[in-house]
């Protein structure tokens, strides 16, 4: 059964906390056929079920076991919930397959995710990968638009 | 009061398609708040004017530079967001370096405010790191 607009936005929330707060990735909230199109870290797009949301959750957990979601902003309307967060960590463990800085890093990012029957079917992410890189030391100084 | 979700929604697709694609800048004026702020993650554009300038800079830069629409969301209240891709070559210098005549295609994701029925914010989340790696941008991790 279709859940209201509201009740998708307090599945999102509980499902994404969950999942970069913990660890926990909340398997009966993703269909099996889900269909993840975030492009973070230059991965394959199009990954199905929630083997996708996993890696990408195990891969900046395994690098910052302290990470935090803040969620700053958020929109629910029919079928779809957009989130405008923040998430804050202290690499211990290494992004992105180099070696561990132990500074604090803070990245911002949206995803959108649309579910039915109260499942996530798809999800899309985009991330300041270039501002994580940059606080890394490892990307050119932020670009000047003029 | 607040415009509809539907009337928002076409806001939307005139900003991507008619203002970045088609530098349509009286469309611009009409649609865009003055005070309207445009805001990557390391630049904001503080008015519509310079937000006006950057999309008439980035087509110097970029030849058949365009905007797709893919999908976008809006509510009753004042938000909305889009998710979208850019293509285009790269024929002049563009944030100091110089015309690759690579070309690039990225996608992003841009929440939007609006403000009496017009655009008033847009918080742009988008590739630009595949972007740079398009342009062969060196100082960049390799990717795995």
């Amino acid at each position: 059964m279709s859940l209201t607009p509201q009740e998708n936005n307090d599945l999102a929330i509980k499902f994404f906390e969950t999942a970069w707060n913990t660890g926990e990735i909340m398997e009966d909230l993703i269909d099996p056929q889900a269909v993840d199109h975030s492009s973070v870290g230059g991965k394959e797009k199009q990954e199905v079920g929630p083997g996708s949301f996993k890696k990408i959750i195990g891969m900046f957990r395994a690098a910052m076991p302290d990470i935090k979601l803040d969620v700053q902003d958020e929109i629910f309307v029919e079928d779809k919930v957009v989130h405008r967060w923040v998430m804050t960590g202290t690499d211990t463990g290494g992004v992105m397959g180099m070696p561990p800085s132990n500074k604090n890093l803070t990245f911002s990012g949206t995803t959108i995710v649309r579910f039915k029957d109260g499942k996530i079917v798809e999800r899309w992410a985009n991330v300041d990968e270039l501002g994580l890189l940059q606080q890394l030391g490892v990307a050119p100084p932020p670009p000047n638009e003029n | 009061m607040s415009a509809t979700a539907a009337a928002k929604r076409e806001i939307i697709r005139q900003f991507f398609e008619d203002i970045w694609t088609d530098q349509d800048m009286d469309l611009a004026d009409e649609v865009l708040d003055p005070e309207f702020s445009f805001v990557l993650p390391f630049v904001t554009l503080e008015n519509r004017e310079a937000f006006k300038q950057l999309v008439l800079h980035n087509h110097v830069a970029w030849q058949d530079l365009t905007y797709t629409l893919l999908d976008s969301v809006a509510d009753d209240d004042e938000k909305g967001a889009a998710y979208w891709r850019s293509k285009g070559t790269h024929v002049n210098t563009w944030n100091g370096i110089e015309a690759t005549g690579n070309q690039m295609s990225i996608e992003g994701i841009t929440f939007f405010k609006f403000s009496n029925g017009k655009l008033s914010l847009a918080l742009v989340q988008n590739d630009f790191t595949t972007l740079l790696h398009q342009l062969g941008v060196s100082e960049l991790p390799k990717r795995r």
